[in-house]
């Protein structure tokens, strides 16, 4: 390709002062060898169509903010570069599943009450937390059991991709139940015992049904897929040993 | 917002599933190719075969292989109706309870059908 070729992206949009039915809008965009598609809806924001809306924040797949379905697919829109989509035309839509606020615009709310939900924060030991100077130390083995799960950006590309979520929007989701994983696998987390009522629920690990899609779709290389489904082996582990011995637990 | 979490049951099917998953993927080829395949290749004379009747008839003449055999069936039907079960979910067919008493309630049976013949097959 040469510098000054142009492409066309498709984008659904959606006004909620409008009655309108979300509708389709087409733009021709130039770009460069190094544009990204995020590059190519700043400069319709800028150029041709300060109307419309979508986020962004770093531009380099680190603060998950500029997620949206590109020809069907959840993506990073800093992530993907326009030439690799040339000749085009490109679909744009807003991230699947999940209520859309304006143009490319979703409601994270949804997501945002889950996290706490599974406990997606470090519970420290009682005196790690009364000696809050003290360094909490850890072995390189011991970070490599969570490093990989901590890369999550919250990007949401995953909750996009699982059929599960999209069928039972009450499921806790990819990103949640990895991010479990994350806190539970950490040497210096003591908050395993709280996390295992929204483990074991109907919407925790057991609504997956290990598709996959969001282990593929991750930016980050985090793999949910095996997060929720080393957990199913926990919880069903549990469940066993609670029906053996009434009483052990709760 | 807090949400309020159910103890799901599913891991108890989800264990079924498993145990007939290896079955399936262990087992069952073994037992394909040798019924299938190495017992009818087999040069034999007409009246011994590998699978004749009297021959097979021994080889359960032990309640250990009638139940490894029994319990083998049922494992498969557990892992069939969960499969099943979630493949309907996943083709948007949600039969709610009633499917899944259905698909469950099949592999109960069959598994009753093959604890049943271990007691009712007749002795060599």
């Amino acid at each position: 390709m040469t510098d000054g070729d142009a492409i066309r992206l498709d984008v659904l949009r959606w006004h909620p002062d409008r009655p309108a039915a979300p509708w389709w809008q087409s733009y021709e965009v130039p770009y460069r060898a190094d544009s990204t598609l995020l590059e190519a809806l700043q400069t319709i924001k800028d150029a041709l169509d300060g109307t419309l809306t979508f986020r962004w924040s770093c531009r380099m797949a680190i603060c998950g903010s500029c997620g949206c379905m590109v020809n069907g697919r959840p993506e990073l829109s800093c992530h993907l570069l326009l030439r690799d989509l040339a000749p085009g035309p490109v679909r744009l839509e807003p991230l699947a599943h999940f209520p859309v606020i304006r143009d490319l615009v979703i409601d994270q709310q949804d997501f945002l009450e889950k996290l706490p939900a599974v406990g997606a924060y470090l519970v420290p030991a009682a005196d790690a937390e009364a000696a809050p100077d003290t360094p909490s130390r850890q072995t390189p083995a011991q970070m490599a059991e969570y490093y990989q799960y901590a890369q999550c950006i919250n990007c949401l590309l995953c909750y996009s991709a699982c059929p599960q979520y999209g069928l039972k929007p009450d499921f806790l989701g990819p990103a949640a139940l990895a991010l479990m994983a994350r806190h539970d696998a950490d040497s210096r987390d003591t908050g395993g015992s709280a996390r295992k009522a929204a483990r074991d629920a109907e919407s925790g690990v057991w609504d997956c049904t290990l598709v996959g899609h969001c282990t593929e779709v991750c930016p980050q290389g985090v793999d949910p897929a095996r997060a929720i489904n080393r957990n199913k082996t926990a919880s069903a582990r549990d469940y066993v040993f609670d029906l053996l011995m009434p009483g052990r637990r709760r | 917002m807090s949400i309020r979490f159910r103890r799901s049951h599913e891991p108890l099917f989800w264990l079924l599933f498993g145990a007939g998953g290896l079955v399936a993927a262990l087992v069952l080829p073994a037992v394909v190719v040798f019924t299938g395949l190495i017992a009818p290749l087999t040069p034999h004379s007409a009246d011994a075969g590998l699978l004749d009747y009297a021959r097979v008839l021994t080889l359960f003449a032990s309640p250990g292989a009638r139940a490894a055999c029994a319990g083998f069936i049922a494992l498969l039907a557990w892992h069939a109706a969960h499969r099943i079960l979630h493949l309907c979910h996943d083709l948007g067919v949600h039969g709610g309870a009633g499917l899944k008493w259905s698909c469950y309630g099949s592999a109960a049976a069959v598994s009753l059908l093959a604890g049943g013949l271990v007691v009712l097959l007749p002795s060599p």
